[in-house]
């Protein structure tokens, strides 16, 4: 029982902190609403601020004074829940906004953040309050660092454990030798892309005829929308309202180094540069992207709906990417992928957005490295096969430096890919059972497993509760790339076990 | 004298119909429907006059002698390439503060508007400005005050509390040193 307590503790403390790290961000919510004079969203979000503090603040209360370091299986833990709890509290200033029909759309939202994806059920967005709006992209921001991340970069700074929080919220690669100076240098790097970033987009805006406050606002939110590969937008056509080539090409550039890896930024500043066209991960985006994107290209092409070459590659292109990167951004409306691309060109960009961007990055999806390791032990294998027995195959691959490719890992990277394409098939069946035609199940289904935001007008308010709950767990569960989500689901099953044998042997 | 009177109406009516449709088709009149209809039946729409109401919302973005429009009729959005000789009666665009200008445009929708990078979108050839914008109130409930000033002092005090106790260990600290 003390074992039990002592492990409550421990979960509610950091559980508190992560509470605490990602509430203070409200705070740039509430200079917002000062700054652009939105007084009801500003009354919103200070009562948001104060339950986030409350809960934060009891929660460490609870956890105070516990004495045995964190463990692996614990660390899991906290980066699951803390995802669960930051929903259940952050769709708090977005469900009394009034843009959400039910609390249940306003989490759905808040994990769509969270995770990257950038799917909404917001109601009425062209009209929706400049706080909501900086709420709405800081937690897709935040997200695609990681909130536990934040939390371990500068309020969790020391203590054991810290490592299998870091890597629970699906990082698993160090910068740097000490994970607080990990987190602190990954958000050293997407500070500094933000100021460049929203610079350059703001200056887009005003060129393409925004006004001065306007184009800023959008600059920032788009900006952290491709960095964070969330594809959330401040109005309802998404990029499409910008009308704007030179836009949409700032965007792709940050969408695309959005699903970096950190780990290659982080050798990038540090003058390795040769690194980006040595990287296993680069290779397999720019093969796997050519490949679906011309696929995609050709098929669009023959179906004749645009006349003219580069406007097509335009199109294409922009979706393509935006699939690959898992970003979400779109230059069409929903409903033009079904009626115009195609059966070949919803299944490239399922594959596409299935793929994915790079690991320890914004990004979701199956990832790069996977895919590389996949098609490198293939390719092992097969030599294996046409070697004398005494001869050994060894396999390597460059990823910061050059790694010998293990049985192991091997494995590891097949088991993650099979619960990829598990959770895909669940939602695919999930989506035909509510209804829908099989393309859009697939398309969306993809677009929920690979965390990327695109739709094909299956997400919307209407859709049922029970599948927006099935697309909830989804995004949650392939963001945390399953173990820790695991972790904390094993846990909760083992503790109803123990009362429920607890419950019975009394009763008997 | 009913029943020539009665063809002669019929004659008459069905001519009256086959004028209007070949005038319609030839001058290709608008036709009054709305955003959600073009973007899920883009094909039967393509290259003809159309006819839409709605709220101009965000940006009047000037691009040479044109501007790039957005208007929203409530069952979605899209864009409006017009001149801006024809624009220039918009005053007031929609957001959070304000429900903007409610114009109808008559113009050419396209799928793929490829003059303009193809958007799907509608090449404007007039605009009037039907309703004016206005600026929407954003009452704030008492009740939202109340729990804003509880939960506050709330948070207040229990940090309070916290620095008392901090502080207090802190002075026992010292004088045991």
């Amino acid at each position: 029982m003390e074992a039990y307590k002592e492990q409550l503790k421990i979960i509610s403390y950091y559980l508190g902190k992560v509470v605490i790290g990602t509430g203070l961000l409200l705070v740039i919510s509430i200079i917002t609403a000062i700054l652009c004079k939105e007084w009801e969203p500003l009354v919103d979000f200070i009562i948001s601020f104060d339950v986030f503090m409350l809960v934060g603040m009891g929660l460490v209360r609870i956890g105070k004074g516990f004495k045995e370091p964190v463990k692996w299986v614990q660390g899991m833990m906290i980066a699951s829940l803390s995802w669960i709890v930051l929903m259940l509290l952050a769709a708090i200033p977005y469900y009394m906004s009034g843009h959400y029909l039910s609390y249940l759309d306003a989490m759905f939202d808040v994990m769509s953040g969270f995770t990257t994806t950038g799917l909404g059920l917001i109601q009425d967005l062209d009209h929706a309050s400049n706080t909501l709006n900086m709420w709405r992209h800081l937690v897709t921001f935040v997200g695609g660092q990681g909130m536990v991340v934040l939390a371990l970069g500068f309020l969790i700074t020391k203590g054991a454990g810290t490592l299998s929080m870091y890597v629970g919220e699906a990082k698993d690669e160090k910068l740097l030798p000490n994970v607080a100076d990990t987190t602190k240098a990954i958000w050293q790097i997407s500070m500094v892309y933000l100021f460049i970033g929203t610079i350059a987009l703001t200056i887009a805006g005003k060129i393409i005829g925004m006004s001065g406050e306007r184009s800023f606002f959008h600059g920032l939110w788009i900006f952290m929308g491709a960095w964070s590969t969330g594809g959330f937008a401040p109005q309802s056509q998404n990029i499409l309202y910008y009308h704007s080539i030179f836009y949409e090409t700032i965007t792709i550039i940050f969408m695309v180094i959005g699903s970096f890896n950190f780990a290659l930024h982080h050798a990038i500043w540090k003058g390795n540069r040769k690194e980006i066209y040595k990287n296993i991960e680069i290779i397999s985006f720019v093969i796997t992207l050519t490949l679906t994107t011309s696929l995609a290209t050709y098929y669009i092409g023959k179906m004749g709906l645009y006349t003219d070459a580069a406007i097509m590659f335009r199109r294409v292109f922009y979706q393509m990417i935006s699939a690959h990167t898992t970003t979400g951004f779109m230059n069409i409306y929903a409903q033009q992928f079904l009626r115009e691309w195609g059966t070949m060109g919803i299944l490239m960009i399922s594959v596409a957005m299935l793929i994915g961007g790079s690991a320890t990055s914004t990004a979701g999806g199956i990832k790069g490295i996977r895919m590389g390791i996949m098609v490198k032990s293939l390719g092992q294998s097969i030599k294996r096969m046409a070697s004398p027995s005494n001869r050994i195959c060894v396999s390597k691959y460059q990823m910061g430096c050059k790694n010998t490719l293990s049985d192991e890992m091997i494995k590891n990277t097949l088991m993650i890919v099979i619960l990829y394409l598990i959770t895909f098939f669940v939602g695919v069946t999930a989506t035909v059972m509510a209804g829908y035609g099989l393309e859009e199940a697939i398309f969306e289904s993809a677009s929920v497993t690979g965390n990327v935001g695109l739709t094909i007008g299956v997400t919307s308010p209407a859709m049922p509760a029970a599948l927006k709950v099935v697309y909830i767990i989804m995004m949650w569960i392939a963001r945390l790339e399953f173990i820790s989500a695991f972790a904390l689901i094993w846990k909760i099953a083992s503790e109803v076990h123990q009362s429920c044998i607890r419950w019975y042997q009394k009763r008997v | 004298m009913y029943q020539m009177v009665s063809k002669k109406g019929i004659k008459f009516l069905v001519m009256i119909v086959i004028y209007l449709l070949v005038v319609f088709h030839l001058f290709g009149m608008a036709s009054s429907i709305t955003i959600q209809q073009l973007v899920t039946q883009p094909e039967q729409w393509d290259n003809k006059m159309v006819t839409l109401q709605g709220e101009v919302i965000g940006d009047v973005m000037k691009r040479g002698d044109h501007v790039w429009l957005n208007i929203s009729d409530g069952s979605g959005a899209i864009g409006v390439w017009i001149g801006k000789e024809e624009a220039k009666d918009i005053q007031i665009t929609g957001d959070y503060h304000y429900r903007g200008d409610r114009v109808e445009i008559e113009g050419v929708f396209h799928t793929a508007y490829t003059e303009q990078g193809g958007d799907m979108a509608i090449e404007g050839k007039a605009l009037t400005v039907v309703e004016g914008g206005v600026q929407m109130l954003h009452a704030i409930s008492f009740n939202k005050i109340v729990i804003v000033v509880i939960l506050t002092l709330i948070v207040v005090g229990f940090n309070w509390v916290r620095i008392l106790i901090w502080t207090k260990q802190k002075l026992k600290w010292k004088v045991k040193k």
